[in-house]
């Protein structure tokens, strides 16, 4: 028992100390977010603006992200769902309504005149209470979009061309190819079937071969998807990797989303300070489907005074703007949109400066990737994906099991 | 000291709250539809006992079982010839021979993990096509996890009683028959231990797979983890006894194979 | 003949020697990785293990990181608590063992086994449960409450393991002499019977804290309100370009610190050995 008595001693010290470190002597905010999602620095400015800790936790798929707000395990402040997963949480009553009606919060009262006109004419079609048909606007607001797309190396000389020609089914077909290709698939059960239908054209939320989109996704469907997808063979199921992986070459291709290129490019940057030689690129489908990640409020809000504050933040042009300098998604306003093309003209730098060897400057980024501002303005068709069953989500889940 | 009874009930009690309330949780949710943990608005339902019945459940199983076999069946091979030279051996630093085995240990797993990914993605390595296959699942679990099959065998080995082998080699029985007849049956009992050791965690793991094996090698452990991701709980449940179910009977199958007249008489 | 023996008892004494040093040496790989990491410029490359330069930045890191140090700190405080809980759990609830009669002691023994024969993930997924039926009762049991309660039921098993044995070894009349000479029962329990577990003790106690500080399943199910694991955070953060590699630092300096203790005592040990000799 006496030797008992100095170890308890120590654990309480250093119980004491960690309590310190790990205390939040202000207020917190408690927000779940995707990984690289976000300027830290934004944090911790938002931090010392208004004296309060956020502290962040991150999920890898928007099913977690809407597990982790339902569950409870923690109460959130702030989440940034997907769209599908932003119309299920309200449909639920998962989400509460922004402080749009307060003077305070200058960017969320401006609402309708926030948006860039290709993502607000996506929100008014298809972000709608399915009961009235209203748009739920109040309750999210978009924080980067985009569109599916295919990163792909440029080490193989053949693979461009194909990607553009075939699209999406470019992915499941390896006789297009006259060599050997490695191929990478999105590891999100739900991505994985929507990218196979749209690889043939199809709707991605169809649940039976004649185009219905209710229910569960029906046999003959699922062993038609399955059949698909083993004859695709993917080399690799993953997630933040496989852009790592194309961009270093050994991934030829992969499917994901638009943002996760312009990531990689930057990073490619940024490790190569004697000149970075890009040998990858990005191609938008002409079928294929956008996506916005919303900032929203859950009802398990506990400090929704903070949590509107800080959407009001990321809203704010410049935040905004330093924002999306960070990350490589599509901004969703039009002032940041502005910002841009401003600055393009103004003979600003995507990377680095006129003192660098590796420089890139703003107006030949845009110049070589128009889709940065516009990921959707060349495509054909572009459909959203839509909330689904927990039977939809488990056949998906199913299907993706089939191919181990 | 038959008067100290009584501390045995709290912990009768705690393991009864932990052990015996999530099984009973476990079982009606497996009845119900869910929104999670949420039972408002729950229906009755068969759907998770239906989805039992997938044919890729039986595969994820199956694949699991194969990798968990191997996983063992290399740490053994690998792991008792260690233990044994060490144990055998007339080095002086014993001891510090078998710190620096446990050192690997004191390393997070998950930042080992990510090492091998890291050396197997190398351009040189990549080439081999390693990642994502079933081989080099097995491989870093076997690295992961091999302590875990050494040390019981080796402190079997060190309290066995060296007199009996000595007299067998002064009977003149050669040193094999001796090493068959004598010294493996008398170390069955860590050898046991650490086939469970290493068995269990290499049968239900979900991260190695998830990283080394790209996720095209898709274990039971990460069908729990999706399917509790997608917020499926009555699945879950089902599943998660499933798990249970297999793995505890084929480890008390073990079990008896190995030791007929059951545990108490060890 | 005998040169002949000798000549393949060499042969095979160094096989032996090699094979053991081979399987060291698979297992020091990762080790040997990490540490290269630590003081490598480029540890997040998008070429894996290109080697950048050298730098000690990532050891500023551990303390500057707020996310990497925060799960340090939250791994420590859990395994540190959930330690000695299971510990001092663990030995009263040998003791209590001990004392059941036969057939009790069989089905509580089967009890007992079943957190150890069973799964972490359904280990994990079953504390998680019981914690979000509590959760109306007690909103923030998510976190620190839920790891402890998860992390103090999985390691006091393997301390009774470590135990419960020697306990059985411990001879009845030392507790009975100490009655003998005055002592209460609970103080022949407390002043002679516990410390002459001590090792087995220490050994049940070092057991737990490895397996606890290394945790990763049971963790990633009782995880919540943002306090979570180190394991957790390498999981979760390991592919983004903000994955601090002050990861491995944290890690390879902790290789040094306990290959520097291993050292000193092996060496102190020798060193003691010597001195007795002569």
């Amino acid at each position: 028992m006496k030797k008992l008595i100095p170890v308890l001693v120590a654990l309480l010290c250093f119980t004491v100390f960690a309590g310190v470190v790990l205390s939040t002597p202000n207020t917190v905010l408690y927000f779940l977010n995707w990984g690289e999602y976000i300027d830290t620095t934004l944090i911790t400015k938002f931090e010392e603006q208004f004296n309060c800790q956020v502290v962040m936790e991150m999920v890898t798929s928007s099913e977690a992200m809407y597990q982790k707000i339902t569950s409870g395990t923690t109460n959130y402040d702030v989440a940034v769902p997907g769209d599908y997963t932003v119309r299920q949480l309200y449909e639920e009553g998962y989400l509460r309504k922004f402080d749009t009606g307060n003077s305070e919060y200058v960017n969320l009262s401006a609402y309708d005149s926030l948006f860039v006109s290709t993502l607000r004419s996506l929100m008014a079609e298809y972000m709608l209470d399915s009961k009235t048909g209203e748009e739920i606007n109040e309750y999210y607001f978009p924080y980067f979009y985009g569109a599916y797309s295919i990163i792909y190396s440029e080490k193989k000389e053949d693979v461009p061309s194909v990607i553009k020609e075939n699209g999406f089914a470019s992915l499941f077909d390896r006789s297009l190819y006259n060599e050997d290709v490695k191929i990478g698939m999105y590891n999100t059960a739900r991505w994985i079937v929507a990218s196979s239908l749209m690889a043939e054209g199809r709707d991605p939320n169809i649940t039976k071969m004649d185009g219905t989109k209710d229910g569960d996704i029906d046999s003959e469907l699922k062993d038609h998807l399955v059949n698909k997808l083993k004859s695709a063979n993917f080399d690799e199921f993953g997630s933040d990797s496989m852009k790592r992986n194309v961009a270093n070459g050994s991934l030829d291709m992969c499917y994901t989303q638009l943002g996760d290129f312009f990531d990689a490019l930057y990073l490619v940057y940024d490790e190569s300070p004697k000149g970075a030689e890009i040998k990858f690129n990005v191609n938008i489908p002409k079928v294929t489907s956008a996506f916005f990640d919303s900032m929203v409020i859950p009802t398990t809000c506990q400090n929704y005074d903070l949590a509107n504050k800080f959407v009001n933040f990321m809203m704010d042009g410049d935040n905004a703007y330093q924002n999306a300098q960070a990350i490589g998604y599509s901004p969703t306003l039009k002032t940041v949109v502005g910002k841009y093309i401003e600055d393009a003209e103004n003979g600003a730098y995507y990377y680095g400066d006129e003192t660098t060897e590796n420089s890139l400057t703003l107006k030949d980024f845009l110049e070589k990737y128009p889709m940065y501002l516009d990921p959707i303005g060349q495509c054909e068709k572009v459909y959203m994906l839509e909330p689904k069953s927990t039977q939809y989500l488990s056949t998906c889940e199913i299907i993706f099991n089939s191919l181990a | 000291m038959k008067r100290f009874k009584g501390f045995a009930i709290p912990y009768l009690i705690w393991l009864i709250l932990l052990v015996v309330t999530p099984i009973v949780v476990m079982i009606v949710l497996t009845f119900f539809n869910t929104k999670g943990m949420d039972f408002i608005g729950a229906t009755f339902s068969l759907d998770a006992y239906k989805r039992l019945a997938d044919p890729s459940i039986l595969k994820a199983l199956g694949n699991s079982l194969y990798i968990a076999f191997f996983t063992v069946l290399i740490c053994f091979l690998l792991g008792y010839p260690v233990a044994y030279f060490l144990s055998f051996s007339n080095i002086k630093n014993k001891k510090l021979v078998l710190l620096l085995m446990i050192l690997p240990m004191w390393s997070n797993s998950m930042l080992r993990i990510v090492s091998w990914l890291r050396l197997l993605s190398t351009d040189f390595l990549s080439a081999l096509n390693l990642i994502g296959t079933s081989g080099a699942v097995i491989f870093v679990t076997v690295t992961t996890y091999l302590p875990f099959m050494i040390f019981p065998i080796f402190t079997v080995l060190e309290k066995m009683d060296r007199s009996i082998i000595e007299a067998s080699k002064d009977l003149g029985v050669p040193a094999w028959k001796t090493f068959l007849k004598i010294t493996f049956p008398l170390s069955l009992g860590g050898v046991s231990s650490g086939v469970i050791m290493v068995f269990l965690p290499a049968a239900t793991g979900f991260a190695i797979s998830q990283t080394i094996g790209l996720d095209k090698v898709r274990l039971v452990g990460n069908l729990l983890q999706t399917v509790f991701e997608k917020n499926n709980y009555n699945f879950g449940s089902l599943l998660s006894i499933f798990v249970s179910v297999v793995i505890i009977a084929i480890v008390l199958l073990f079990d008896f194979v190995q030791n007929p007249k059951g545990r108490g008489n060890k | 003949m005998l040169i002949e023996t000798s000549w393949k008892n060499v042969l095979a004494n160094v096989l032996k020697v090699l094979f053991v040093v081979l399987v060291f040496s698979i297992m020091y790989v990762p080790i040997v990785i990490i540490i290269y990491q630590s003081f490598n410029k480029t540890a997040n490359s998008i070429s894996p293990l290109a080697w950048g330069g050298f730098t000690f930045e990532h050891y500023k890191e551990i303390f500057t990181d707020r996310q990497l140090y925060t799960s340090i700190l939250d791994s420590l405080l859990v395994s540190f608590w959930a330690t000695l809980l299971s510990t001092v759990f663990g030995v009263f609830a040998s003791i209590g063992l001990h004392a059941l009669n036969k057939k009790a002691r069989k089905a509580m023994d089967f009890l007992n086994e079943i957190p150890m024969l069973n799964s972490e993930i359904v280990t994990g997924i079953s504390i998680m449960l019981v914690c979000s039926l509590i959760k109306p009762l007690f909103p923030g049991v998510f976190g620190f409450p839920s790891m402890l309660l998860a992390h103090t039921f999985f390691m006091t098993p393997y301390v009774i393991l470590m135990v419960l044995p020697k306990l059985e070894q411990t001879d009845e009349a030392l507790f009975e002499a100490a009655q003998d000479l005055g002592c209460s029962p609970m103080k022949s329990l407390v002043k002679v019977v516990i410390p002459s577990l001590s090792t087995a003790i220490l050994t049940g106690a070092l057991i737990a804290f490895t397996l606890s500080i290394d945790d990763f399943v049971i963790s990633f199910y009782t995880q919540g309100g943002g306090f979570s694991n180190f394991s957790n955070y390498v999981y979760s953060s390991y592919t983004k370009k903000n994955f601090s590699a002050g990861s491995y630092a944290f890690n390879a300096l902790l290789t040094f610190v306990t290959l520097g203790i291993v050292l000193a005592i092996s060496l102190y040990g020798n060193h003691k050995k010597k001195g007795e000799n002569k």
